[in-house]
This record gives structure tokens, sequence and C-alpha cells, in this order.
């Protein structure tokens, strides 16, 4: 009877500590998911607006033009702050 | 006076010879040839003789029987040891040797325990539960039918069920319990009726008699026992016919008819002779003598004492032979021999002593054998304590081994999932933080692009505009004014060249600001344009742009180096404009071990590189070869000049 009982309490806490660790894991990767996500976008926001501004000033003929032209403002890219 | 009176006791196998003369069945064994037969048939040649010689002759009987387990035990077969020894029980229980008979039946019971043969145990069960009677240990007897019983009714065998009831009854009936005997005599006799069996029934109504003997219903008794006698004698069994015979002459002693007595006592007699049981034939006689002192026929009664105290003396019945004594004392009396009455007084205190004396040992065995038990008990209950200590501390043992192990693998994957956890996490912030560092650097980028882009058009917006203000109000002075004298005519419009020349400057740096890189063809294209724009300022000069097969066109320069390289051979082409008055000027470029080698050259009047001052134009040139880390040299001679650059 002890025996069994000891068993059943071992196993017990086996699968508890499987379960919370698991429970656990998954919660730190769904927060860490969504983390590198915001941070993903936020890159490849710089990183269009980086590339359509040179793509622009890469056809512009300096001698021809007025340098306005090609400065299009986006206000949409700041220094966006980062949730941690 | 002690009544004798016969109780009829069934025992397993008796019946089986009924119907049969043991005598005819023993004389065709006997003419057989023993010797010859195998093993096996001639063990149970003896065996059947060990069992019909029980019936005519003991000795006999005792000699077959030892041979038939001598045989048994070479054949090894255990139920054949198990029969001979309970058939060998048998031949005691039919001499009266009962502690010889229980012994065999014991060592018959162990091998067929052994064997797990139920139906034998039973039957030897049954068999001792006889013994025990003959021995008066009623409780004991008892207790082995009822060991027999239930296995004979789970059966379903009623002839054995039937059996053991009636030796139950016979047991009830000694043990004085009257109505529970004759519950059972009944139940049995109707069976028997049912069944028909003369000899059955016979026994069973000897019973019935003897308990209504006992109930002092006298009438019923003489009739039950009469007819028992009959139908026991019908039926050809001598044996049991005398014993009820012998109950019967009991009964009309204790009715006071002595001459119905005698004759039944005397009958009894007469018939008991076919008996081989020493035992029946001595409680036969001693009824019949008693029966004769009754009658005051001393003579005759002595001599039947006499006869009966012999057969006693040969059997282990002190009981009995004490009673003979004590009856043949005022036997002797009556016939005037005071010496014999005298001797068998003696012998009557003599048995009276021992049976005290075996009383008071038996009593001080029990005693000694109580103690020595209480003793082993007490032992075993010590022996038990310490196993159930031992037991304890091995499972408080086992306990703690198990328990550390589980708490150790608890541990173990508590590790093992915070190392795995810690794992993740980091590998989570090594990711994040690479992401992090990527957006840094290109948000750092874009506030620098962002940054450079808005110094570009403050320059060209702003300074642009002042100098090309400038450059429009000098012509604005020189045509405002008509009267100014040459000199300062040629002044305003050296400012207002060099006004403009700045703003070229300032467009070709804003240019090269925003611009990462330029391909060799790019610079190509600026320089052909550059060339295209002199021949159409200078018509009188031939100009000529010659490249080699072996440049990379689309290598590719940084914005820095492909302004600088633009610049230096724009001032170059100027300075042969200006001042060699040559009438045709070379661009070249080619490529050798890995440099751009960049020529300009003229076929104008040249200059002493070593009596010239170095103006603004070569100054600046150098300045940009140093900065873009290219080597410039300066070749002038009467026939022209060459500025060869060269870049990695």
């Amino acid at each position: 009877m002890a025996t069994i009982f000891g068993l059943l309490l071992f196993g017990g806490i086996f699968i508890f500590l499987l379960l919370l660790f698991h429970f656990i894991n998954h919660r730190r990767k769904n927060i860490h998911f969504q983390k590198i996500q915001t941070l993903e976008n936020s890159i490849i926001l710089h990183h269009n607006q980086v590339s359509f501004r040179q793509s622009t000033l890469d056809k512009y003929n300096f001698l021809v033009h007025n340098l306005n032209e090609v400065l299009i403002p986006q206000p949409e890219i700041g220094s966006e702050k980062l949730q941690s | 006076m002690k009544k004798y009176i016969f109780l009829v006791i069934f025992f397993f196998g008796l019946l089986s010879v009924s119907a049969q003369n043991p005598r005819k069945i023993i004389d065709s064994i006997q003419g057989l040839d023993l010797q010859s037969l195998p093993l096996e048939q001639r063990y149970k040649a003896y065996s059947d003789l060990t069992w019909y010689y029980k019936f005519v002759d003991i000795d006999s009987a005792i000699i077959a029987g030892k041979t038939a387990i001598q045989l048994a035990e070479e054949s090894k077969n255990p139920k054949f040891i198990s029969q001979s020894l309970s058939d060998y029980g048998a031949v005691f229980l039919a001499k009266g040797n009962f502690p010889e008979a229980l012994s065999q039946y014991r060592k018959a019971l162990k091998i067929r325990k052994q064997n797990n043969d139920s139906l034998g145990m039973a039957s030897i069960h049954s068999n001792m539960g006889a013994v025990f009677e003959r021995m008066t240990a009623y409780d004991s007897s008892m207790v082995y039918y009822l060991k027999a019983l239930p296995y004979f009714e789970k059966t379903k065998n009623d002839r054995y069920v039937d059996y053991v009831k009636n030796n139950m009854g016979v047991v009830y009936e000694l043990m004085r319990n009257f109505p529970e005997a004759l519950k059972i005599y009944k139940e049995v006799a109707a069976y028997r009726e049912k069944e028909g069996d003369l000899r059955s029934i016979g026994m069973v109504y000897s019973n019935l008699g003897n308990i209504y003997q006992k109930t002092k219903d006298f009438s019923r008794a003489e009739r039950y026992l009469i007819d028992a006698s009959k139908l026991l004698e019908e039926a050809g069994d001598n044996t049991a016919a005398a014993l009820a015979y012998h109950n019967l002459g009991t009964l009309y002693n204790e009715m006071a008819q002595p001459q119905k007595a005698l004759a039944a006592n005397k009958k009894a007699v007469l018939l008991g002779n076919d008996s081989n049981s020493e035992y029946d034939l001595a409680m036969m006689d001693l009824a019949l003598a008693r029966t004769y002192k009754l009658t005051h026929d001393y003579q005759n009664s002595k001599n039947l004492y006499l006869r009966a105290i012999k057969k006693l003396n040969s059997l282990e019945s002190p009981d009995n032979l004490r009673h003979a004594y004590l009856n043949i004392i005022p036997v002797y009396g009556n016939l005037r021999m005071p010496d014999s009455a005298e001797f068998y007084l003696q012998k009557y205190i003599e048995v009276a002593n021992t049976a005290v004396e075996d009383r008071i040992a038996n009593e001080t065995l029990e005693l000694a054998t109580r103690y020595e038990t209480e003793k082993k008990e007490n032992e075993i209950l010590q022996q038990r304590a310490q196993l159930a200590e031992k037991d304890l501390e091995v499972r408080q043992k086992n306990t703690l081994i198990f328990g550390s192990l589980g708490l150790a693998l608890v541990l173990g994957l508590i590790g093992y999932l915070l190392y795995n956890q810690q794992k993740l996490k980091n590998r989570q912030l090594q990711k994040e933080g690479e992401l992090k560092t990527a957006l840094v650097k290109i948000e750092t980028q874009n506030k620098l692009q962002e940054q450079r882009l808005r110094i570009s058009r403050d320059l060209h917006d702003n300074i642009g505009a002042q100098l090309t203000f400038i450059i429009s109000s000098i012509d604005n002075l020189k045509y405002s004014f008509s009267d100014i004298g040459e000199k300062l005519g040629n002044k305003l419009t050296s400012i207002s060249n060099f006004t403009a020349q700045t703003i070229y400057e300032l467009r070709d740096t804003i240019w090269a600001m925003n611009k990462e890189n330029i391909t060799f063809e790019d610079l190509q294209a600026r320089i052909a344009n550059f060339i295209e724009q002199a021949q159409s300022a200078s018509e009188k000069t031939d100009f000529s742009f010659n490249i080699d097969e072996n440049v990379d066109a689309s290598h590719v320069f940084t914005s820095v180096e492909g302004m600088n390289v633009y610049r230096i051979i724009q001032e170059s082409v100027n300075n042969s404009l200006k001042y060699s008055a040559a009438d045709e000027i070379e661009v070249n470029i080619s490529k050798a071990n890995n440099n751009y080698k960049i020529e300009v050259t003229d076929n104008g009047v040249g200059f002493d590189l070593s009596s010239i001052e170095m103006g603004n134009g070569l100054n600046n040139m150098k300045k940009r070869a140093q900065e873009i880390g290219a080597k410039l040299q300066v070749k002038s001679s009467k026939k022209g000049t060459a500025i060869i650059l060269e870049i990695a």
C-alpha cells in the first residue's frame, strides 16, 4: 500500500514538474515571439525607408533637379521605443 | 455393573466383503503362482489377501499386510503405499490394537495429503474416527467424522455419507446425546430401507435398539434388536448378528429376564465364533458370564470370565480387564474358592493402581507437554517479534533508499528542466540582442541618411542660391556701368567665374555625399560629358577620350574617389586650355598591375617645373590625390605636358 502510494506520489510530482515547466516555457516562447516580431517589423520598416530613399537618390541627377524632389519627408519613421 | 453393548460401526471396505465369502476368495488367490506375477499384480494379490484374511485370520492378515507394504514400497507408487498402510491399519482395528491401527492410518494419511488424494484422505479420516471411537476418545472421533463427511456430501457419495452418519450416531450415543443419535439413526434407517440391503438395515436397527434401551423404551428396543438379529443372521453376517444378539442379551438382563438373556447371549457366543475380533469375543464372553452369574450358574460364569480375561490380557484394554477381575471375585466367592477370589482381588487392585498410575503419568506428561508447548509458543512469539522488527528495519531501509532515489530523480529532473529553460532564455536573449543591434544600426543609417540629405538640401537651397545671386549681381554690375575699366571688368569676370566654379564644386560635393558608390561606367559618362562641353567651348582644340579594353566597366569607386578623379581630370583639361595653347588634348584611361592609370596630355608649350610657382590648381590636384591614396605625376617639356594619376 505504502509502495503504491509512494509510486503515485513520485509519478504525480514528476508529471507536475514536467507540465509546470512546459507551460512556463510555452508562455516565454510566446512573449519572445511577440518581441521578435516587433523588432523585425521595425527593422523591415527602416530598411524599406533606406532602400526607397537610396533608390530615389540613385536615380536623381543633382545637376538638373532640385533636391526637394528626392527628400520626401517620412514622418512614420522615428526612433520607436521597443517594449521589453 | 457395567453393561457391554456393542454398537455397530462401519468402516470402509467392510461391506464390500459381505456379499462374498472371504475364505473362497483367499483360496482362489492362493491358487495363483504369486511369485511369477509382475510386481504390481503381486502387490494387488497381497493387498486382497490382507483385506480378506482380516475376516478369517488376523495373524495371516498381518503377514500378508506386511508383504503388501513391502511390495508397494518396491513399486514406489504412493497410491499403493498409502492403500497398503490403510489396509494394515484396518487389520489392527479388527484385531483391537487401536494405537497400531492409528499409527498405520496416520502414515497413509500423510502420503495421501502429499498427493492431494481427497477421496483417500476422507476415507482415512472416517476410519480414524472409528479407531478413536473404539478408544473412547469421542471428541477426536467426531472431529474426524466431521472432516470426512463434507467431502462425501460434496461429491454426492450417498453410500459413504450413510456410513459416516451412522458412525456419528454411534459417537453421539456414546457421548450420551441420545436425541441427536436417534435422529441420525432414523435418517440412516430410512435411507437403508430404501436401498433394501438387509445387513445394513440390521445394523442400524441394532443401533436403534441400543438407543431405545438406554432411553428405557424397552419394548421398542426389544423389537428393533430382535429384527436386527434376524436380518443380520439372514444376511449371513454372523459376527454382526452375534453383536446384535449380545445387545439383546444385555437388554434382557436389564429387563430382568435372565432366561431370555441367557438364550440371546448363548446365540451371540455361538455366532461370534466366526468373529476375528478378540475384543468383540471377549465382550460377548463377559456378557454371557454375567448372565450365567445372574442365573447362579457360577461354574459356567467362571469359565467364561477366565476366557474373557485371557483374551483381554492380550489386548490393551485395562478398563475391561479391571471390570472382568471385579466381576469374577463374587463368582469365586459363590464357588467357595476364597484363594482365587483373593488372587483376583489382588489383580483387580493392581490393574486399578496401574490405571491410576497411568492416569497420573498421563496427566504429568500432559502438563509437561503443555509447559513445553507454551515455552515453544513463547519462543515462536519472540522469534516472530524479532522477525517483525527485522522486517520493519528492512522496510525502513528500503523506504529510505527508494525515497532518496526518488528525491534524486526529482532534483535531477528539476535541474534538467531549469537547464533547458536557461538555455532557451539565452537563445531568446541572443536573438533579441542581435535584432536590437540590427535595429539600432539601421535606425542610425536611416537617421544619418536623413541628416545627410537635410545638409545637402540646405547647401543646395541656401548657399547655392546665394552664390547664384552673387554671379547675377556681378553680371548686373558689369552691364549697368559702361565706364568701368578693362582691369576692373576682368576682375569682375574672374570673380563671377570663380563663384560659378564654387557652385559646381558645391553640387559635386552634394552629389558625392549622397552617392555611396559610383561605377566606372558612371564616371566615364560624366568625363565624356565634360569633354563634350570643353569641345564646344574651344573649337580650335581637338579633344579625345580613350579607354583601354582591359578596363573593367563594372568596377565600383567610392563616391569620394570618383569625385576626386573627375575633379583632377577637369582641372588638368582646364589648365591645358588656359595655359598650354595646345591644339590637341587627350584623356586616356588604362589598367596595369591592378592599378588604374589616368593620363591627361597636351601638345602645348609646356612649362618648367623647377621655375614655376605651384598655383592653386596643381596644389588642389595633389591634395585630392593624397585624399584618395593615389599617385600624381606631372611631366612637362616644350613639346607638351602630361598629368598622370595612378589609383588602386
